[in-house]
């Protein structure tokens, strides 16, 4: 499977991406406690709500989809057989 | 200068002239490049509000209606029809360029005739015309799983075209006009006519041949594909049912619904058929929401999934024509020979991700915010974790599984130039009507009073998607993201692809048992008649024997004497 192969992009690139796009997290999210001038839904009025809903979506998304793959998964020649 | 020439007609009698020009391919280059040029002259000349108006069997028909709906979707098809086609001019012998060039000239050519026209036979003809030429974009890729999918295609949508000519006929019996406008949704006809769209919009369970069959394309095919048919559709819904609440409902599943599977879909040109459906879900939501901002929005971000979508489709394309591959499970390491199209693919992941400054942020904010104006507060959470999931599997996953991810082994080349520069074309504009929103506003049909550019928009869409990134990093680095598996998922397909074959033939064998049993009973009573009927009248029946005169005279005997009793007592 592709995960256990090789990456290839060198690891120093990976790490300093990684370094900068976390900290560009932290920044974001610290920007998120100066105020939004502009509120219309009440889920709004929550503290770091697009950064909760943002990484919980996509948690849900990924770990629902997992599941589904259970379910809808055949094999590559699976319309191709009989 | 005004113009009054039918903009399908450029496209048609340019589609007439290119199969004399198949030895020539510099000059067929040359005249296929000009065909969208002059078209676009043409359109730009035609004055809001002109009409082209014949009489038909009693009937008034509109071939040609011009107001800002149908400009904007004209604008629209002359510069994706002039991107694709530049993206399809190194087609070689080998790949059918005349099928391919006359086909796609005529499919857009169709689709301009569905959006200029102002009546339901016009409407109807044009329907049909881009299922029948764009199928030969299927096809011409000539495997066996492109033929079937191309069958299936067509299928679907003569379907839906009958269905709408139905919904066209009862409309006209019940008002006496062929008038297509602003229809809602009372009455047969109007249903029949919403089916009919449906299908052609890919609603959910009406989707499966957007999955099935734009994957199959060609690689210059599939971004024609992608362009028209799904946009005339939307096209469709926004002239005739603006406001109608369901398509909210529709639109959120829609957008919903197919995120799921792309997130598990090895075939990448089929992930982003999968995001095709996601970016008309928001489309349709935004025509449901019904007020200006918000089919404002809607037919903006049409206009932006046309570039984007087909960025990201001619970077797959480019992927298949110089690899034969389109599946993440045997791609990746790319950057390496084609930083090229690497780079303009990510203008086109960021730009479906609605990044600021890259043009689906300044469409996609209008349909949130017309939901959030007009207090759609359940749908609202449902569509921003929608937006969260368009850059999962089309901001990241494309261009990751395509060009980084595991090194594939594969050493390849940049594609041929015409596509780079189609493919730069498409990433110029995505950046420039990110940049420059106004561009845009100026072409949509209702008056623009909306900035996307607010301190709290930009604010909040970059910790939406910097934490939607983070979660994906986070399931890499934790090795729990789903793995990339030679596969395919069943989808509503497999309703028509197996489960009707299974069904017809569990149904045909009870029908054939049942007839087989009713055949041996009925066989068999009419074998122990002849046998009984033998028995008895056979050469050595009761009935066959030769009585002697005695017994006759002692019967008739017997019988007279019965007879005397009776009328004794």
């Amino acid at each position: 499977m592709s995960e256990h192969k090789p990456n290839s992009v060198p690891q120093p690139w990976w790490g300093r991406i990684l370094v900068g796009f976390f900290t560009l997290c932290g920044i974001v999210l610290a920007m998120d406690f100066f105020g939004r001038p502009e509120k219309y839904h009440p889920l709004e009025e929550w503290p770091v709500m697009y950064p909760f809903f943002g990484f919980f979506g996509i948690a849900l998304l990924i770990l629902a989809a997992k599941g589904l793959r259970r379910v809808v998964m055949r094999s590559e020649d699976y319309y191709d057989a009989e | 200068m005004p113009s009054s020439i039918p903009p399908f007609l450029v496209f048609f009698v340019g589609a007439l002239l290119v199969p004399f020009l198949r030895d020539a391919p510099r000059l067929r280059a040359v005249w296929l490049v000009l065909i969208p040029v002059v078209g676009a002259l043409n359109v730009w000349g035609l004055q809001e509000g002109f009409e082209l108006q014949v009489q038909l069997l009693g009937y008034t028909l509109t071939p040609v209606r011009a107001d800002r709906l149908s400009l904007l979707f004209g604008y629209l098809f002359h510069l994706g029809a002039f991107i694709a086609i530049i993206y399809s001019l190194h087609l070689k012998k080998g790949d059918s360029p005349t099928v391919q060039h006359t086909s796609a000239v005529v499919y857009a050519g169709s689709a301009l005739g569905a959006v200029f026209a102002g009546d339901f036979i016009t409407l109807f003809v044009f329907w049909e015309l881009l299922a029948i030429s764009s199928v030969f974009l299927i096809w011409t890729r000539r495997t066996p799983a492109a033929i079937s999918a191309g069958m299936r295609y067509l299928l679907v949508h003569v379907v839906s075209g009958v269905t709408l000519l139905a919904g066209a006929m009862v409309h006209a019996h019940q008002t006496g006009s062929l008038d297509f406008g602003p229809m809602g949704l009372e009455g047969l006809a109007a249903w029949l006519v919403f089916l009919a769209v449906g299908v052609k919009a890919a609603f959910p369970l009406a989707h499966s041949w957007l999955i099935d069959a734009y994957p199959e394309g060609t690689p210059t095919g599939t971004v024609f594909l992608s362009a028209f048919t799904t946009k005339v559709a939307v096209y469709a819904l926004a002239r005739g049912f603006a406001g109608e609440e369901v398509l909210i409902y529709i639109g959120a599943f829609m957008a919903c619904f197919p995120i799921f599977y792309a997130v598990i879909e090895n075939d990448l040109r089929r992930t982003l058929s999968y995001s095709m459906m996601n970016q008309i879900g928001f489309m349709v939501c935004g025509i449901g929401i019904g007020t200006t901002l918000a089919v404002n929005g809607a037919v903006a971000h049409a206009f932006n999934d046309v570039l984007f979508k087909g960025l990201l489709f001619m970077s797959m394309g480019a992927v298949m024509y110089m690899t034969g591959k389109t599946k993440a499970s045997e791609l990746g390491g790319l950057y390496k020979t084609m930083p090229w199209t690497t780079a303009l693919c990510v203008v086109g992941a960021l730009s479906i991700s609605a990044v600021p400054l890259f043009n689906a942020f300044v469409s996609k904010s209008m349909i949130m915010s017309a939901l959030l104006y007009e207090h759609h507060y359940w749908i609202w959470p449902v569509m921003l974790f929608a937006s969260a999931g368009v850059v999962e599997h089309a901001g990241i996953k494309i261009p990751y599984f395509a060009f980084f991810a595991h090194d594939s082994g594969i050493r390849t080349r940049e594609p041929p130039r015409n596509m780079l520069v189609a493919m730069g074309i498409g990433a110029a504009m995505c950046i420039l009507i990110g940049v420059q929103p106004h561009l845009l506003y100026g072409l949509l049909p209702g008056e623009v009073d909306y900035h996307a550019y607010s301190y709290t928009h930009i604010l909040t869409q970059i910790q939406l998607l910097c934490f939607a990134i983070a979660a994906v990093a986070a399931f890499h680095l934790w090795k729990i993201y789903p793995a990339e598996i030679p596969s395919v998922n069943l989808d509503v397909d497999w309703v028509y692809r197996r489960a009707a074959g299974k069904v017809t033939g569990f149904v045909g064998s009870v029908v054939g048992a049942a007839d087989g049993a009713l055949r041996t009973a009925f066989l068999g009573a009419v074998r122990r008649t002849m046998r009984g009927a033998f028995r008895a009248s056979g050469p050595r029946g009761v009935l066959a024997r030769t009585w002697p005169a005695g017994s006759m005279v002692l019967w008739v005997s017997i019988l007279l004497s019965a007879f005397l009793l009776f009328q004794l007592f």
